[in-house]
Formats: structure tokens, C-alpha cells, sequence
């Protein structure tokens, strides 16, 4: 569905190292990193919207260099909850969108109104935070998108307005034609519905693969301080000491019998922490 | 079809699901022929990932407790009794083994475990 | 094409610009420096780029399926079309103004003839070219290149009518004597090529810009 081969961009301060990925059809495939760690501008650089120093982006079968135009006819994104003309009727500044988009769906855009509970009367700074990421998606599926790209979708939403989102990102992919990729750094939303995951750190790929295999091949140790030998230390991915004990991440490969500690099955969460402590860093 | 998943639990879901519809199959509560729900439509029921989902039939496949038809979907497998036996056992026997470690960790020999299963059982 | 200039009319645009315009009435005013009547058009047009600026219209034009030179190119429309706009409804004041109210002529500045349009359409030339490549640097930052853009309006007016007046061609281009209006239109024409020239130059240089912007 989405193909990124060796995605680099250079900024003075920052740089995106030679991300490739690819994103299978039918899927929600969650994009993770700390603050800072590149999600925001690998997206743009997908969308054309920062231009790539090099590297080949692909959207269903069209290369985005070429065809850019025909293919965000045929995607949605959304690199913020919807806040442009917020003083206008939802419905004028719609009435200007949707003439951009041949594919335009109108009666699934009504359907996508009344799902969400959302009234074209209503001024755009009328609605929730929650209400202004729905318009968004709504948009995007009005237009027949076969991928979703979303930035950063669900931060700013409570927890229930966080469920539902991710309920429709489900209803969204169940059919296995339409894939949705989104960022986030709640990890805990990907817990509950990404198949894949994608974890970048300092503009550099981490890991890339089924959310079950990165969550089983890892394992969060923690022990008695003089547990964490030598040798385990090199083998951990990173660690946290304290006075008392230490926590660690490791490959699930990597534990050995006599290592005296107690495994746990980590979360996402303690996946990108820990990341963030590796050893090389 | 009864499913309850424990997110918090250490055993991933797949097993989880794995366990609770090969169990299901063995005592018949879903017979022989059971169209079970599609992956996609399963994943999104149950709030978990499609992967998920498609682990857990692809290792119910593997074991012959669920066949699929192209275009079909998935349905559980003719068994006689003989076999249905057989299935039971391997699966309490995989469920003994989970825990063996951990009695011999404790010490606890073969013959006082024995004896703590007929005590107990 | 015709959906991005629809977007800028309907979004960009406010519709306070079809009245401003109207302000090209100031022609009549005897004495009076008419290029200030002519101005108007920039003010809304700086109203509603700014206005648009708070809109976050850069986030909305970031989301549609447009090529960034057709982006730019409709900016430009937007531009032209107030521009032409305002010229259109000063050309009957300014007839007013010649030929029934303002007889003796204009004592501060040109009369409202062909020179004066000429001159209108160089001005506008200018503004166009420091505004438009200097916005397009960002795509939605429109203050200081507007100011810049205004001061320099002013300044070249200024010289512009010192000009005329002190030059010993004033008879020909000042004043609506009939002999000379051949004269004037050629002032006219000029004023329209440098004007065309100009903002052709500005699209140019803006598509550049905006190409290398990070949106």
C-alpha cells in the first residue's frame, strides 16, 4: 500500500536517516517515537509537504515524486485535528474541500456526520478537540481514501474520545481494503488495535514489524542490583538502576538460565523507554 | 463462542484466543462444522489487532483444530471421539507442562505431585 | 485550477473587498492625490491574506490535492482580480471626476486620465512583485513584505508625479487635451506591460520560493 525506501532528510539539527518501510494493505500500522524523534517530518516527507533529500516514497503502485497529486486524491492525512477557517460553518469550508476530491463520497460523508454526531451548521472553534480529529477522519473517508495517514490523532483526546477513534480506525480496516497508519506517543492506543508497529528514534528506523512479535520477542527483567552482571549488561537493550534493584529490557533471545530475574511481558511503553536508554546512546 | 481476553495478562492474546477456542472445540461446546467469525471481524469485536487474530487460527490450523476454505472462512474439523480424546489429552498435557518448571523449582517431586493431583483433583 | 482559484475567491478573498473597492470614488474629490483612492484594493487585500493567516489557510492549502505552483499561481488570481477589480470601478469615477466635476484639472497630481492609469498599473506591478515572492518564502507570513511592498508604492508614486509635474512633458501626459491623447494611452499600454511583466516575474520567482518550502 505504502512503500518508503531510504527516506532522508537533512535539517541543520536534525536529520531523518534512511527510514524505509512498508505498510501492508488492510491494516492500522501505529508510527512511535519520543517527542523530537522524527514522526511528524517522515510523514511530511511522505506527503511531499517537506521535500525528501533523497529516497523513493511509493503509494499504491505510484511513485509520489510523479504522481503527487493524483495520489492525495486518492489518500487521506491529517497532520493535526482540523482548526483551519475555525470561524466558519463546517459546512462552507467543506463545501470548498470536497471540489478537490473526484472520489467525494457525499452520502458517506453525511453518514460520517451523523456517526460522529457533527453539524455542518456548527462553527469549526465550536467543537472539541475530539470532535475536530473526527472531522478530519471524516473527511478523509468521505473522499474514499484507501490509506489514512494521521499525525498525532488521538493526543489531546480524553480517554473515551480516544476509544471511539480507535474503534473507527477498526470499522475502518475490518473490510481488509483500506489501511490506516497513525502516530502517536500514547502508546497504550496501539496496544489496543495496531497490527504493525513502526519505532523511530532520532530519525532512525528502531523497529518495524508485527505488534505481537515486537511484544514477544522482548522481555521487561528486574532484580537485585549485583543480578545485573557484566555480562547482562550486555545484552540488555537499556537499563534503569537504582539503590535497590534494576530494570531492564531484553531481547527474549538473550536471557540465559542463570540470570536472576524477574521476566515480564513490557508493554509498548516500556519498549520505547527503554529503547531510549540503549547502551550506544 | 465464548471469548474473554486478559490484556494484562503475560500470556500473549493470540494464546490466550488460541486456548479458549481449542478448549471450546475439545469439550464440543463449537462442533464439528462451526463457522467461526473472520479474522477481521473477530479483531475488531474483541478490540485487538487483525495479526492477532490471524496468529491465533493460524496456530488452531496448525494443530487441525479449524480448517479454512478459500473464500469461506473458518470451520472447526470433524473429529470421532477417538481423536476428540486424543485432542483433550494434548491439551491438558500442554497445560501440565507450563507448569512443571515451577514445581521443580519448588522441589517437589513426581510422586508428591502425584499424590497433590489426587488430593486436589 | 479552477477549484484553488474558487477556494482563494470563497475562503481568501472577504467579501468587505467588493465594497472597499468602491472607495476608488475618492477620484472625485477635486485636488487630491488619486492614487489614494486607488490603494483601497490593497488594504482589503492585506485584510484578507492576514485574516487568512489566522485561518491557518496554509494548513487547509496543505491539505488539498494541489500542486504547489497552482497554489501560487491562484494567490497571484487573487491579486489580479481585486487589482483589475479596482481599476475597473475607478475607470466611471474617474470619468465623473474629468469630465464633469473636476474641469480645471487635478492642482495636487495627475488629472484621472490614460497617464494616471499607466502609472496605477506600474504601482501595481511593484506591489506585486516585492509582495508576492516575499510571501511565498513561508506561505503565510504577509506583514512586513505587505508594509515593504506599500512604502515602496508610495515612495515610487511620489517620484513618479514629481516627475511628470517637473517634466517638460507635463502638458502632454497631465491634463485630458484632446491632441495628446495618444501620448497618454502609450503611457497607458506601458503601464500595462510592466504591469503584466512584472507580476509574470513575481509567479516566476514565487513558484521558486515556495518549491523550497517546508509546509
Amino acid at each position: 500500500m505504502l512503500k518508503v525506501e531510504n527516506l532522508c532528510k537533512n535539517y541543520e539539527y536534525f536529520s531523518i536517516k534512511n527510514v524505509s518501510f512498508e505498510l501492508p494493505k488492510g491494516y492500522i500500522t501505529g508510527f512511535i517515537g519520543a517527542n523530537g524523534a522524527g514522526k511528524t517530518t517522515t510523514l511530511k516527507s511522505i506527503l511531499n509537504l517537506v521535500h525528501p533529500d533523497s529516497g523513493k516514497i511509493t503509494i499504491a503502485g505510484k511513485d509520489m515524486g510523479v504522481d503527487e497529486i493524483a495520489i492525495k486524491r486518492e489518500i487521506g492525512f491529517m497532520l493535526g485535528p482540523v482548526d483551519y477557517y475555525a470561524k466558519s460553518r463546517i459546512g462552507k469550508t467543506v463545501g470548498v474541500y470536497k471540489r478537490f476530491f473526484p472520489n467525494w463520497d457525499e452520502q458517506a460523508y453525511k453518514n460520517y456526520l451523523d456517526k460522529f454526531s457533527l453539524n455542518e451548521n456548527k462553527k469549526i472553534c465550536e467543537l472539541s478537540a475530539g470532535m475536530k480529529v473526527k472531522l478530519g477522519v471524516a473527511l478523509a473517508l468521505s473522499q474514499n481514501a484507501k490509506l489514512l495517514i494521521l499525525d498525532e490523532p488521538t493526543s489531546g483526546l480524553d480517554p473515551v474520545a480516544r476509544d471511539e477513534l480507535l474503534d473507527v480506525f477498526r470499522e475502518i480496516v475490518e473490510s481488509g481494503e483500506r489501511s490506516v497508519l497513525f502516530s502517536t506517543h500514547i502508546t497504550s492506543d496501539l496496544e489496543k488495535c495496531a497490527d504493525f508497529i513502526i519505532f523511530i528514534r532520532n530519525g532512525e528506523l528502531i523497529l518495524n514489524s508485527a505488534k505481537d512479535d515486537i511484544m514477544e520477542s522482548h522481555l521487561l527483567i528486574s532484580g537485585r542490583k549485583d543480578a545485573l552482571t557484566q555480562s547482562l549488561k550486555e545484552r540488555v537493550i537499556g537499563f534503569k538502576e537504582t539503590a535497590y534493584n534494576f530494570t531492564a529490557l531484553i531481547k527474549t533471545d538473550n536471557i540465559i538460565a542463570d540470570d536472576e530475574v524477574i521476566k515480564e511481558k513490557p508493554n509498548l511503553e516500556d519498549i520505547m523507554v527503554y529503547y531510549n536508554k540503549e547502551k550506544s546512546l | 463462542m465464548d471469548i474473554v481476553i486478559s490484556s494484562k495478562s503475560d500470556k500473549p492474546i493470540s494464546l490466550q484466543l488460541y486456548e479458549q477456542i481449542s478448549s471450546q472445540i475439545a469439550v464440543g461446546d463449537l462442533y464439528p462444522g462451526y463457522s467461526l467469525p473472520s479474522v477481521r471481524s473477530l479483531a475488531r469485536e474483541l478490540g485487538i489487532g487483525i495479526v492477532t487474530v490471524q496468529r491465533a487460527y493460524e496456530m488452531l490450523e496448525a494443530e487441525q483444530f479449524i480448517y479454512s476454505k478459500q473464500g469461506k472462512g473458518s470451520f472447526v474439523c470433524q473429529f470421532d471421539n477417538k481423536e476428540l480424546d486424543e485432542t483433550k489429552k494434548r491439551l491438558a498435557a500442554k497445560k501440565l507442562k507450563e507448569n512443571i518448571p515451577y514445581y521443580k523449582n519448588l522441589g517437589i517431586s513426581l510422586e508428591q505431585l502425584t499424590q497433590l493431583l489426587k488430593r486436589e483433583y | 485550477m479552477k477549484n484553488i482559484i474558487y477556494k482563494e475567491l470563497k475562503l481568501v478573498i472577504i467579501p468587505a473587498t467588493y465594497l472597499i473597492v468602491l472607495l476608488a470614488a475618492l477620484i472625485m474629490i477635486p485636488n487630491y492625490p488619486y492614487l489614494v483612492g486607488m490603494s483601497y484594493c490593497f488594504l482589503a487585500l492585506f485584510i484578507s491574506f492576514s485574516t487568512a493567516q489566522t485561518n491557518k489557510d496554509n494548513e487547509f492549502t496543505a491539505s488539498l490535492p494541489v500542486p504547489r505552483k497552482n497554489i501560487v499561481l491562484a494567490k497571484h488570481v487573487s491579486f489580479i482580480t481585486v487589482e483589475l477589480l479596482q481599476i475597473a470601478v475607478a475607470i466611471p469615477f474617474a470619468l465623473l471626476s474629468t469630465l464633469l466635476i473636476n474641469k480645471n484639472g487635478n492642482l495636487v497630481g495627475l488629472d484621472a486620465n490614460f497617464t494616471f492609469f499607466g502609472v496605477t498599473f506600474l504601482c501595481f506591478g511593484v506591489i506585486n512583485i516585492i509582495v508576492l515572492p516575499w510571501f511565498f518564502r513561508t506561505g503565510y507570513k504577509i506583514g512586513i513584505p505587505f508594509l515593504t511592498a506599500i512604502f515602496t508604492y508610495v515612495i515610487l508614486y511620489v517620484c513618479v508625479e514629481l516627475a511628470v509635474q517637473l517634466s517638460p512633458l507635463k502638458a502632454m501626459l497631465d491634463g485630458t487635451a484632446a491632441q495628446y491623447i495618444p501620448y497618454r494611452i502609450a503611457v497607458l499600454f506601458s503601464g500595462i506591460a510592466v504591469y503584466c511583466a512584472l507580476t509574470f516575474i513575481s509567479y516566476k520567482r514565487s513558484v521558486k520560493n515556495f518549491e523550497k518550502v517546508n509546509l
